[in-house]
């Protein structure tokens, strides 16, 4: 629950089916309350966050998790145009990737990114690192008023 | 005798042109004869008891002999103009002494001719023709008016000589001048000879030349062939190289591209075999038995091995990916800084490193170089089994570059597997003994080949190892 009381709206941009279950089955053990909606590209990513058909009854997310690469539009293409539009550019984005090279995680942050997570080999770990990041954004953390 | 006279004849004769030759002989003729009879007049006049007449005859030796020893002094034309101007000074004198009975008067007319022919300037010739004109008129006139000085009885024999004197003198004169023509011709036609044999060599020569030229041409025309298909076969020989040299580094562009493609999707699916396994183990644990397990551990932790491996492969080939971004640092706190990331494993191991001085400025890609120190410690820590590990970290300055060591009382390394060591993926021990990708040494080395250095280590089995490395002092950015 967030400070307003309702379930935590998360958006979880992802093409890997597998990484798509384990993210699911990582914050069903999660003890905060959240809704997970997920996009399947980047392309849908971003119609999902600017409500475009059939996303018009989509809720505004306060976390997204975003991976980098996807086909079609990657994933520093959409933190890009999310950072151009006012009304998202405060929703913090965290990107879950595979990768760990320099160059992803200097260009993520120069984006914008809020952080950058490698994701684990390790099932645990990969647990641990979402009940962190469920702990840090969804408790520890104040998340920008709404619009 | 006929020697005598030739010699005579050739005094003060020398390379000289032939008409000077001639000018010379001749004047030698003439005092030749004037001292021939000179010489025959001295017993007629001594047999006659006239001795006045002889010591004007010795007189007239020792004047004409002058004559010879200009010759002798090779001053021809002091002689020519002694002998001419003394001639008519001697008939004037005989004149004046002896009266006209005796005085050889018609010299004077081959005297004339001589002068003549020894001066070819105008002026001179007109001035010689006035003084003979004008002692001849000196010596006619006088042969009446003056009282001869001494008279002498008339001997008809010395006038004899001295008309046949006269005779010869005009005779060699004109023998002179004819064989100096016919020589002169002599020596034209020989000329006109010799230039033909010139000539016809000159245009034999010029004939081989011109066939010299022509070949020479035609060697000219075959080189410049040959050199344009040299030149053709260089330059496609470049662009070959060229290429390959492109292609060659494209390729190597290419491997390193994936090598950083593949391991990064490689991960991909290795993730999801490690996470499923995992999440098969955790939610249908009482389904699967202590053997199932087992097998999920064998999977898991191959799948934890290669996704290192992979990583490792990954900053290996990320290495080469990029242009060097070279950065001047002070080694001594970074590496200081750098050791501190292996500070648990120093404290547990009970293990020292000491640091010796490091350069204040280098010039390096500071990421790479910690990675170099990062795993040349980390080695000297893993194979190290005393009690309490010491290492060494130095550094010496050299003209070109810095030298590194690291030093270590560890295992030490073999010398047959002195070559295997920095090959990539190369273990010299069980992963169960040292655990290890095998990438650390060959990421080192070609760290330290791209900062323009070498790596290299000495050790004995047992007693250690120490591996040094240098890296160049002349590196600068792209």
């Amino acid at each position: 629950m967030n400070n307003m009381g309702q379930p935590i709206e998360i958006l979880l941009i992802e093409d890997n089916e597998g990484d798509i279950v384990l993210t699911k089955k990582a914050f069903e053990r999660g003890k905060i309350g959240n809704n997970l909606s997920v996009c399947r590209n980047g392309q849908e990513g971003l119609n999902f966050l600017n409500k475009v058909d059939p996303y018009q009854q989509a809720p505004t997310p306060d976390l997204i998790l975003l991976d980098l690469n996807m086909p079609g539009i990657s994933g520093q293409e959409v933190l890009a145009e999310i950072k151009k539009v006012p009304t998202l550019k405060t929703i913090p984005v965290v990107i879950l990737t595979t990768s760990e090279s320099d160059e992803d995680i200097l260009k993520s942050y120069q984006l914008q990114a809020s952080s950058y997570i490698k994701k684990p080999v390790d099932f645990k770990q990969f647990g641990t690192v979402i009940q962190e990041l469920q702990n840090y954004w969804f408790t520890v953390v104040k998340f920008p008023p709404k619009s | 005798m006929t020697n005598l006279f030739t010699n005579i004849s050739n005094l003060g004769v020398s390379e000289l042109l032939p008409r000077e030759e001639y000018k010379i002989r001749l004047l030698n003729h003439m005092s030749l004869f004037i001292t021939i009879v000179c010489l025959l007049s001295i017993p007629i006049l001594w047999y006659f008891k006239i001795l006045m007449p002889l010591w004007f005859v010795v007189v007239l030796l020792i004047l004409f002999g002058v004559t010879f020893l200009l010759h002798y002094l090779k001053k021809p034309m002091l002689a020519r103009s002694y002998h001419i101007i003394l001639f008519p000074l001697v008939l004037m004198t005989n004149v004046l002494l002896f009266g006209s009975e005796n005085s050889p008067l018609f010299f004077f007319f081959p005297y004339l001719i001589v002068t003549f022919y020894f001066y070819r300037k105008e002026k001179i010739q007109w001035f010689y023709i006035t003084y003979y004109i004008l002692a001849m008129v000196f010596c006619f006139g006088a042969v009446d008016t003056v009282e001869p000085y001494y008279e002498y009885p008339k001997i008809g024999l010395v006038n004899v000589l001295v008309s046949l004197g006269a005779v010869f003198i005009q005779i060699v004169f004109l023998r002179a001048f004819n064989f100096e023509i016919v020589s002169n011709e002599n020596r034209v036609a020989q000329l006109l000879e010799s230039v033909t044999v010139q000539n016809s060599e000159l245009e034999h020569k010029t004939n081989i030349l011109t066939l010299q030229a022509t070949e020479l041409q035609q060697a000219k025309k075959q080189l410049l062939s040959v050199n344009e298909i040299l030149e053709g076969k260089v330059n496609r020989r470049t662009e070959d190289l060229r290429k390959t040299n492109s292609e060659l580094l494209r390729s190597n562009k290419d491997l390193e591209e994936f090598a950083y493609v593949a391991s990064h999707d490689l991960q991909e699916p290795l993730r999801m075999v490690g996470n499923f396994v995992q999440l098969l183990d955790e939610e249908y644990s009482e389904k699967i038995d202590d053997e199932g397990r087992s097998y999920i551990n064998y999977a898991v932790d191959g799948v934890k091995r290669m996704s290192k491996l992979i990583e490792e492969l990954l900053s290996y080939s990320r290495v080469g990916r990029k242009e060097m971004n070279l950065k001047e640092i002070d080694l001594n706190g970074f590496v200081e800084k750098k050791m501190l990331d292996l500070q648990q494993k120093i404290k547990s191991l009970n293990a020292v490193v000491n640091l010796g001085p490091l350069p204040e400025k280098l010039f390096c890609e500071p990421g790479q170089i910690s990675i170099v120190f990062y795993n040349l410690v980390a080695n000297s820590l893993k194979f190290n089994n005393s009690e309490h590990p010491i290492i060494d970290i130095s550094s010496t300055e050299k003209e070109d570059h810095f030298l590194f060591s690291v030093k270590d009382n560890g295992i030490g390394i073999e010398q047959k597997d002195k070559h295997k060591i920095f090959k990539l993926f190369k273990r010299l021990h069980r992963k169960e003994d040292y655990e290890g990708t095998g990438i650390g040494l060959s990421l080192c080395r070609k760290i330290i080949i791209r900062h323009d250095g070498d790596i290299w280590f000495e050790s004995e089995d047992g007693n250690g190892t120490t591996f040094y490395f240098t890296i160049g002092k002349n590196l600068r950015n792209e």
